[in-house]
């Protein structure tokens, strides 16, 4: 189990179970920012076949967040036989338009909106 | 301040204190030992008051005793003279002589008598009394037989009366040897007083010096802990004071930096909010368009959001765009000029294909916002208008492409339908390669068709608690109004957008555009 947290947010990477989820609001600036949590998740493909990604509890992701998201669908895309499920909320304002199009980036991936 | 402040005064106490018992320690220190020699003093005048009678009084008893044993000798010798002289002036002479010794011997009785006697002395001198009154007679007949000269009895007599004497003299001995053993008593008894007063004064000394050292330990102690505290308060101190430098310089730091930032911003602020007015479409060129009736409305928010619409004439109809770039300031102005110019340059390509601009649009967005590290996008509504007489005789033509918010159309009896766009297009800028993605979608308009297009700023428009304007709002305003101008549609949606809003701050760009076809 490893977390990254601070105030506004906090990510868990589950390695057994291969589940990354994500809590609070992500405004990092710029990919920059983003990079140690790119780090887990292209972790996470190298670690596993498949990997779950929980965003339900996500209230905001920043444009740069939604990029960072989009690059790391497309490498999973890349990634012959990898299963991605997208666990979102219907709730989420920014969750309904962006997670569909993750889906439209990679038409493997599983995506739930609860 | 204020805890410094209650330390120096808790510290002046502590020395106030120390002072108070070191001062208390000494007084008590010097007092036991006034007392102490005051004690000694005093033990000692009194054994040596007690000793000097004792003396004197040993001294005169000896000499009484002595004077009583003398006498009586004299008075023994005086009656041997008497019975062995012949002469009667003689005789005369000497038993007056006798007589004298007589009352010598009395006043020295007298004399011992007066003195400070014990109970022993003074039955001894009543015994004698007795014996010597046996004696007396014994001389007296002695005498009287000498003054007679009948001369009968007189050795046997004067052995009597020696014998006597002795007894007498034997038992003044004894008063004297007894007064030494006295004496020697009290001599003692004057040393154990001594020796007392020594053993007091001793006990007396240590319980000073037990005290002084006491004192001292506790003085020692409270000036040691006052030592460690007025360390730990200077250590303290002078963190707090580093603290506090650190504080008012990262603070004015902080002031300056925030005095730039505000100049910063608000100089940003000015031009970001001058790009999105500058480049937006003129109401002239929106009322040249053959074919539309259109009206616009763009307010940015505080801090802009970079919207963006366009309406470029071309000679069949026009072209319209819609967009809402990510984020707020003045990155977010810049992609929207920079979209503005990329849509406007290909519309001065004879052939026109929406997902084709909008695949060029990804593709220079994508690699700028890369140059400018800012990984802004944007949602790109493209609408190709065809007026009547070009696609159809009497209807117009929408081709729409790329994704943003819905499309909504109210027909000309009302009817409302709603295009989702998710479909037709992909964030602009967001991928290096979304070709893919790209569609387009055709409507047919007819006279009095209402197409509403809007950004999120409408929609997400939250009031002061937080509840959103929503599509449904916006749906039902144009339902009720269709028939009316453009201009009082949009005027409707505006005010009731507002109205929603109330006091809250507009967080978003609000545009709304509304055509109608002819």
């Amino acid at each position: 189990m490893k977390i990254i947290e601070n105030e506004n947010y906090k990510i868990t990477y589950n390695e057994e179970d291969a589940v990354v989820s994500f809590e609070g609001t992500l405004r990092l600036g710029g990919m920059g920012e983003y990079a140690p949590i790119v780090e887990y998740l292209e972790q996470a493909i190298n670690d596993s076949d498949k990997l779950t990604l929980i965003l339900k509890k996500l209230e905001f992701l920043n444009s740069s967040g939604i990029a960072m998201l989009s690059k790391f669908v497309i490498s999973a895309r890349n990634k012959e036989g990898f299963e991605l499920s997208v666990i979102g909320s219907n709730e989420t304002p920014w969750q309904g338009k962006s997670l569909n199009n993750l889906k439209r980036l990679m038409p493997s991936l599983t995506l739930n909106l609860e | 301040m204020a805890e410094k402040g209650t330390g120096l005064v808790k510290n002046n106490r502590i020395v106030t204190q120390q002072i108070t018992l070191v001062v208390t320690g000494f007084l008590f220190v010097f007092f036991i030992l006034g007392v102490a020699v005051k004690v000694v003093l005093s033990n000692q005048e009194e054994n040596y008051t007690k000793l000097d009678y004792l003396v004197n009084q040993s001294n005169a008893k000896s000499l009484s005793m002595t004077k009583l044993s003398d006498s009586i000798r004299d008075r023994m010798l005086l009656v041997f003279d008497i019975i062995n002289t012949d002469d009667a002036f003689e005789i005369d002479d000497l038993n007056m002589e006798l007589s004298s010794k007589a009352t010598d011997f009395i006043k020295a009785r007298e004399e011992l008598i007066s003195l400070d006697l014990t109970q022993g002395q003074i039955e001894e001198l009543v015994d004698q009394r007795k014996i010597l009154k046996q004696a007396q007679i014994a001389l007296g007949e002695i005498v009287n037989n000498a003054i007679n000269e009948t001369g009968v009895n007189g050795h046997e007599l004067i052995k009597k009366a020696r014998t006597v004497n002795a007894g007498v003299l034997e038992r003044l001995n004894t008063m004297r040897n007894v007064q030494v053993e006295l004496a020697e008593s009290n001599l003692s008894a004057a040393n154990l007083s001594y020796n007392e007063t020594r053993s007091q004064m001793f006990m007396l000394g240590s319980m000073a010096l037990i005290c002084s050292l006491l004192v001292l330990y506790f003085v020692i102690r409270q000036i040691r802990s006052q030592g460690h505290k007025l360390t730990e308060v200077m250590g303290q101190l002078e963190e707090s004071n580093k603290t506090l430098e650190n504080r008012v310089e990262k603070r004015t730091k902080e002031l300056l930096h925030t005095r730039a930032e505000n100049m910063r911003m608000g100089a940003e602020l000015d031009v970001s909010r001058e790009i999105q007015k500058v480049i937006l479409p003129t109401e002239d060129e929106l009322s040249k368009i053959d074919g539309l009736e259109i009206a616009a409305f763009m307010e940015p928010a505080d801090e802009i959001g970079g919207d963006y619409y366009e309406v470029l004439k071309h000679e069949d109809g026009a072209l319209i765009g819609i967009g809402d770039v990510t984020g707020h300031g003045l990155e977010s102005g810049i992609v929207m000029l920079m979209t503005q110019s990329i849509i406007r340059a290909q519309s001065n390509l004879k052939h026109k294909d929406l997902p084709d601009m909008l695949q060029v649009a990804n593709k220079t967005i994508h690699d700028n916002v890369a140059r400018m590290n800012c990984e802004k996008n944007l949602s790109l509504m493209l609408l190709d208008y065809q007026k009547p007489g070009t696609v159809y005789d009497v209807q117009g033509e929408m081709t729409i492409s790329g994704q943003h918010e819905s499309v909504i159309v109210i027909r000309n009896n009302g009817e409302l339908e709603e295009i989702d766009t998710d479909e037709l297009g992909f964030p602009v800028g967001l991928i290096e390669n979304a070709d893919d993605f790209y569609h387009q979608q055709k409507i047919k308009l007819e006279a009095g068709d209402t197409v509403v297009l809007y950004t999120d700023g409408i929609t997400e428009a939250a009031n002061a608690d937080h509840k959103l304007y929503g599509i449904e709002r916006l749906r039902d305003v144009v339902s009720e109004n269709y028939r009316k101008s453009p201009e009082e549609i949009k005027d409707l949606v505006i005010d009731n957008v507002k109205k929603h809003i109330g006091e809250q701050k507009v967080y978003d760009d609000l545009t709304l555009v509304i055509m109608k076809q002819k």
